[in-house]
């Protein structure tokens, strides 16, 4: 076998590899020092939360989770001050708060401690203030990596005047474990409090949407700082760092320059497997040991699938027939419900336009599918006529009644 | 035609087109003495499923049923065909780089990152294998014509909304419900139908594994080009790792059913395979990224583009230009320019269609019509690129490297082809957010990142093959 002369240069010894990760180690902790107070002394949002604070020394406010009191939903009163929130109301939907009196420029900060807190739960922080009683403005409440989690409202424009009720408005689905509320802290300015807030945006946990595939923040949208940007700057401070110490000592190591940016890269990508790691315990919970059907029937469109199901199985005769899949779209540029419907309904030939019927296209014996309600499309089940705007109509017969949508089917000689 | 689940089918669907793949990979590449088993297995995937994607179209237009053991079973007999050419052809000297012993500290890097990898997809591979069908264009563009087909039995066709609502009583035809996906390519469509032959369901989670292949495959390809171009295997390695643990490499993977990973996949080994013709010259690796440039445009529409920029990169680097050609080569590109500024052009071409150039738009065949008009989207780049997490640290790496350039003045050299493949993807990429009506999908982020991964793979190459104009500052500081 022939070679490649020189492609390949002497490595590096052991010694040598691990004096320049020792020194890269080192130009990070420095720059993680220097970049962390650069940030806590001119960063001028927290130079606002100062400057509007009544006063420097404000007490944190702790309301521990029994001071909470249930106003919509059930639960009770646990163990160490806890307030359990054992049910949601009818409309999957539960309140606690408290009454309190505090000024929000003082803390824009708060603290919260919810255990078996999940993407299922849905939780707002809802406050009410003295200038304007009658108005309840909340916030939206992420899972974390912690059970403690900060948040920042100092950047909130509903969060000002005189805070007079505070709690949580939780939706969704507790599945069968109660929500443990440990304590609500509202908390004025602190480095470490601040700290705490970035980190807490950096490990909350979003699950799963339809514009995940297109994009990852990686942080809510009111996040305070981003992670990459952060990070960026703190390899690229480090790395200026080792340039300029072996520039002067003239002995560059490409371990340490490859060090000062793998090790934030690496940093970085342990928050995301963070975040894929939430998301598949999630997945685990929705899907594992179940069969496909099952799955689906977990899944968010869930009676969309189930509807289809219905009309494929029970209502439908074989995949030859056409279907007019109807949907009022009320302006929205992505539709998901009458994609997604056309999509479980497949193999059966959809034509997927429109809230109204292509009159002149539409055959005998073809199916029309009214997905939810269109107001200008009528049914007359006396005469089997549907009509729309000043001339339209059609002699069908309704086949099928959901609350999903209406199946029908074009009759014999079409009406005008 | 939903029937009972079939393992075998799944195993043999998933690994049979990887070895037919590889085998004719192995019979093209060791003409060239230049390749390893990374590069073989890797490219070999490309190279299987798009076979397998052939054989199914040629399947249906001669009229055979979709019968996937029968399908299974000819490419069976490709494999042993394969076998038999190389065995009949003549060995040729494999060139092999000499490396040096690794020290510990090799070992132990790259050791950890390949831990660092495995860790990413086994998280990875739980979630495909447990999440139904999610992502919006998967079941919305990609799946329905396969699920169609899977349910028929035949390649049943796709108009466009007006023809289906004017075909007559006795064919059958199907639209989509998004306007201009009926017509896009059917190479993603056939490697899901293949999945769905296999398992004999249209509906499972395993249908979509050649998602996760297709990024290892990737890997492989990158992990085998990089030390082909004398990259040691710690430094392979954390290319690789670079690369296959990138957020949105990740999502697209696990959230499967997109064509924009295939895309990327494929414009990936295309430009590997060009690197190495580039570099050594040897024609089977030309002949590869040209095969690789031809899947692209089978992929998805803007495949065209990307298929494109793979034979213009192989086209410059076969015509030698010399000082007096290079500027008349320049001045004719410009005065065509200012022509079409001017007075723009117009004119069709028999079976291709239209070809329309002005300031004002641009009308393409297969790619349609453009207006033009300058948007400021830097904002949503500067987001997508530089503060979401998307691509973790890459371009702000690539932002350094290409400062570091111009510091070190070889900013004005002629780029490598990896490099050229890579600045034209850029190009063209900005030309349609900044210049198009396209731009929305880019202030939405909907799209901008699915056209940006199409670049990772060979950016991720090139940074990691650039490393000499980091590393080597090292050696200039010994031996001075």
């Amino acid at each position: 076998m022939g070679a490649v002369p020189g492609t390949q240069s002497a490595p590096i010894g052991n010694v040598e590899f691990v004096w320049a990760l020792a020194r890269a180690l080192l130009a990070l902790a420095a720059s993680a020092i220097f970049l962390t107070a650069a940030y806590l002394t001119f960063s001028p949002e927290l130079a606002a939360y100062r400057a509007a604070a009544g006063s420097d020394n404000i007490q944190p406010r702790t309301i521990p989770g029994d001071d909470l009191t249930i106003r919509l939903g059930t639960g009770g009163t646990g163990r160490d001050k806890t307030l359990h929130l054992a049910g949601l109301s009818q409309d999957s939907r539960a309140i606690v708060t408290r009454n309190t009196s505090l000024q929000a420029s003082d803390y824009p900060f708060v603290e919260y401690t919810i255990n078996n807190l999940h993407p299922g739960a849905i939780v707002y922080l809802i406050w009410k203030t003295a200038e304007n009683s009658e108005e309840i403005s909340r916030a939206r409440l992420h899972q974390s990596g912690n059970e403690v989690t900060t948040t920042c409202l100092g950047n909130d424009e509903n969060w000002i005047g005189t805070i007079t009720e505070i709690g949580f408005d939780v939706y969704g689905d507790l599945r069968d474990e109660a929500l443990v509320i440990s304590s609500l802290r509202i908390l004025p300015y602190s480095p470490a409090t601040l700290l705490a807030a970035i980190w807490s945006d950096w490990t909350m946990f979003e699950a799963w949407d339809q514009a995940s595939i297109n994009h990852l923040r990686g942080v809510p949208g009111n996040a305070i700082l981003s992670p990459s940007v952060a990070i960026a700057a703190w390899a690229g401070l480090a790395l200026l760092a080792l340039g300029m110490v072996s520039l002067f000592k003239k002995a560059h190591n490409p371990i340490g320059y490859l060090a000062v940016i793998f090790i934030p890269w690496i940093v970085l990508d342990l928050l995301w497997q963070h975040r894929l790691s939430t998301q598949l315990t999630e997945t685990k919970f929705l899907f594992q040991g179940k069969p496909q059907h099952e799955r689906h029937l977990a899944d968010l469109d869930a009676d969309l699938y189930q509807y289809a199901q219905h009309l494929k199985s029970e209502v439908l005769p074989g995949p030859e027939a056409r279907i007019f899949l109807l949907h009022d779209d009320k302006g929205e540029r992505h539709n998901y419900r009458r994609l997604r419907t056309q999509f479980h309904l497949l193999p059966y030939n959809i034509y997927n336009y429109g809230s109204l019927p292509p009159r002149k296209h539409i055959r005998d014996g073809d199916y029309i599918l009214v997905l939810g309600s269109i107001n200008s499309l009528t049914f007359q089940s006396s005469e089997n006529l549907m009509t729309w705007g000043e001339r339209g109509r059609l002699e069908v017969e309704i086949v099928d009644e959901h609350p999903v949508g209406r199946l029908y089917q074009v009759g014999r000689g079409k009406a005008e | 035609m939903n029937g009972s689940f079939s393992a075998l089918g799944l195993l043999t669907s998933l690994f049979l087109p990887w070895i037919l793949g590889s085998i004719w990979c192995y019979w093209l590449l060791s003409k060239s003495g230049r390749h390893n088993l990374f590069v073989i297995i890797g490219q070999g995937y490309l190279l299987g499923i798009s076979l397998t994607a052939l054989t199914l179209g040629v399947w249906e237009f001669i009229g055979l049923p979709l019968w996937f053991w029968a399908t299974a079973l000819t490419l069976l007999g490709m494999c042993v065909i394969g076998f038999f050419a190389i065995r009949g052809q003549s060995t040729t000297k494999i060139v092999v780089a000499k490396t040096p012993p690794l020290e510990k500290w090799q070992i132990v890097v790259t050791t950890f990152f390949i831990l660092l990898i495995s860790c990413r997809y086994t998280t990875l591979v739980q979630e495909i294998t447990l999440r139904p069908l999610f992502s919006w264009d998967a079941w919305m563009n990609w799946s329905p014509k396969a699920i169609v087909w899977f349910h028929s039995g035949e390649f049943t066709p796709f108009v466009s909304p007006g023809e289906w609502l004017q075909q007559a009583e006795d064919t059958t035809a199907y639209t989509m419900g998004a306007r201009d996906s009926w017509k896009y390519p059917a190479t993603v469509p056939l490697i899901q139908l293949w999945s769905m032959l296999a398992t004999g369901t249209s509906d499972h989670t395993l249908i979509y594994l050649p998602w996760l292949l297709v990024i290892l495959a990737l890997g492989l390809a990158l992990y085998g080009h990089l030390r082909l171009a004398g990259a040691s295997m710690p430094l392979a390695t954390l290319g690789c790792y670079a690369l296959l643990n990138l957020p949105y490499i990740n999502v697209q993977t696990v959230l499967a059913g997109y064509a924009d990973t295939w895309v990327a996949a494929t414009f990936g080994c295309a430009v590997f395979a060009l690197h190495e013709w580039g570099e050594h010259r040897q024609w089977p690796y030309a002949v590869l990224s040209l095969l690789l440039a031809l899947l692209c445009t089978q992929l998805k529409i803007p495949g065209l583009i990307m298929g494109g920029i793979i034979v213009a990169v192989f086209l410059s680097s076969i015509i030698k230009f010399g000082k007096t050609s290079g500027i008349t080569l320049l001045t004719a590109l410009v005065l065509c320019i200012v022509y079409i500024a001017v007075f723009g052009v117009d004119f069709s071409i028999p079976n291709l269609g239209r070809i329309a150039l002005s300031t004002d738009g641009i009308t393409v065949p297969y790619i349609g019509y453009y207006e033009l008009s300058y948007h400021p989207v830097h904002h949503a780049i500067i987001d997508t690129t530089l503060l979401m997490i998307n691509w973790n640290l890459l371009w702000y790496l690539f932002i350094f490297l290409g400062l570091l350039r111009v510091a070190n003045g070889t900013v004005f050299r002629t780029p490598s082809l990896a490099l050229r493949s890579v600045l034209l993807a850029l190009l063209f990429i900005f030309f349609v957010y900044y210049f198009t009506n396209r731009y929305i999908f880019a202030v939405d982020y909907t799209q901008v990142n699915r056209a940006l991964i199409y670049v990772i793979p060979p950016l991720v190459f090139y940074m990691i093959y650039a490393r000499s104009t980091l590393l080597d500052l090292q050696h200039k500081s010994r031996s001075s």
